[in-house]
């Protein structure tokens, strides 16, 4: 994964069973450093981003798969906040 | 900080940021029953500046995920080399130097793995960020309490 101005680039690999670890993680900087030029060539590091509304629930059949069941969900509030930052005040 | 936007619930989240998660690899590695992601960046987010993220993990049993990423042998291992910083039953801290330095502080509160790990701007060595993220990692341990995470 890497971050890039507003943007961030993330590059999973999956291999076969008999491949090095070194070799994936090879390959994925390799795909990584060519989707970060694409990135910048195409002006996407320096784009505005807007976040997407999050879907509301709905009560008619879904047509995309069902989501997996949370097996562990994590309350909102167990997440850092900003005043747990050093220096924030 | 500037928090970026929330991935969601996650089923097969990292163990930590900044790690590379291969489950075919290590099929008998410890799995997480699921977990979540958050990441702050400061200022704009280049990569000269510092980022900081935290994954919050659920486990049938935890000792055994942190056991395995001691070892480096667990679901997610490092890219780069790490050095060991400190080391508890239940707490680990290591940075890593590669084309950007981290450091992850990681600590088990029973069958949770909160991890928090800090990058630091591209050119800077990772020392200077160690003190910064064990500081986050308490403070993320204490809100993984306060919800009562750490109780089931």
């Amino acid at each position: 994964m890497r971050r890039l101005g507003n943007l961030t680039i993330g590059i999973s690999v999956f291999g076969a069973p008999a491949d090095s670890t070194t070799l994936l993680a090879d390959t994925a900087t390799k795909l990584l450093d060519i989707a970060e030029k694409r990135a910048r060539n195409a002006g996407a590091d320096t784009a505005t981003y807007v976040a997407a509304p999050r879907p509301q629930p709905s009560t008619t059949t879904p047509t995309s798969p069902t989501p997996e069941p949370a097996l562990f969900p994590i309350p909102s509030g167990a997440k850092l906040r900003l005043a747990d930052f050093p220096g924030s005040g | 900080m500037t928090r970026l936007p929330d991935l969601g619930y996650m089923a097969k989240p990292t163990t930590a940021d900044g790690l590379m998660c291969n489950e075919v690899d290590r099929p008998d590695a410890a799995r997480p029953l699921g977990g979540e992601y958050w990441s702050w960046v400061q200022g704009s987010g280049k990569l000269s500046e510092v980022s900081v993220s935290e994954v919050i993990t659920g486990w049938d049993d935890a000792a055994r995920a942190l056991d395995e990423l001691r070892a480096d042998k667990g679901q997610c291992v490092f890219l780069d080399p790490y050095k060991e910083l400190s080391s508890g039953a239940d707490r680990w801290v290591v940075s890593t130097q590669g084309e950007i330095d981290l450091v992850i502080a990681i600590q088990r509160v029973n069958h949770v793995l909160v991890a928090v790990t800090v990058y630091a701007p591209k050119g800077q060595r990772a020392a200077a960020y160690v003190q910064p993220a064990e500081k986050l990692l308490a403070a993320a341990v204490k809100r993984a309490r306060e919800v009562g995470l750490a109780k089931r």
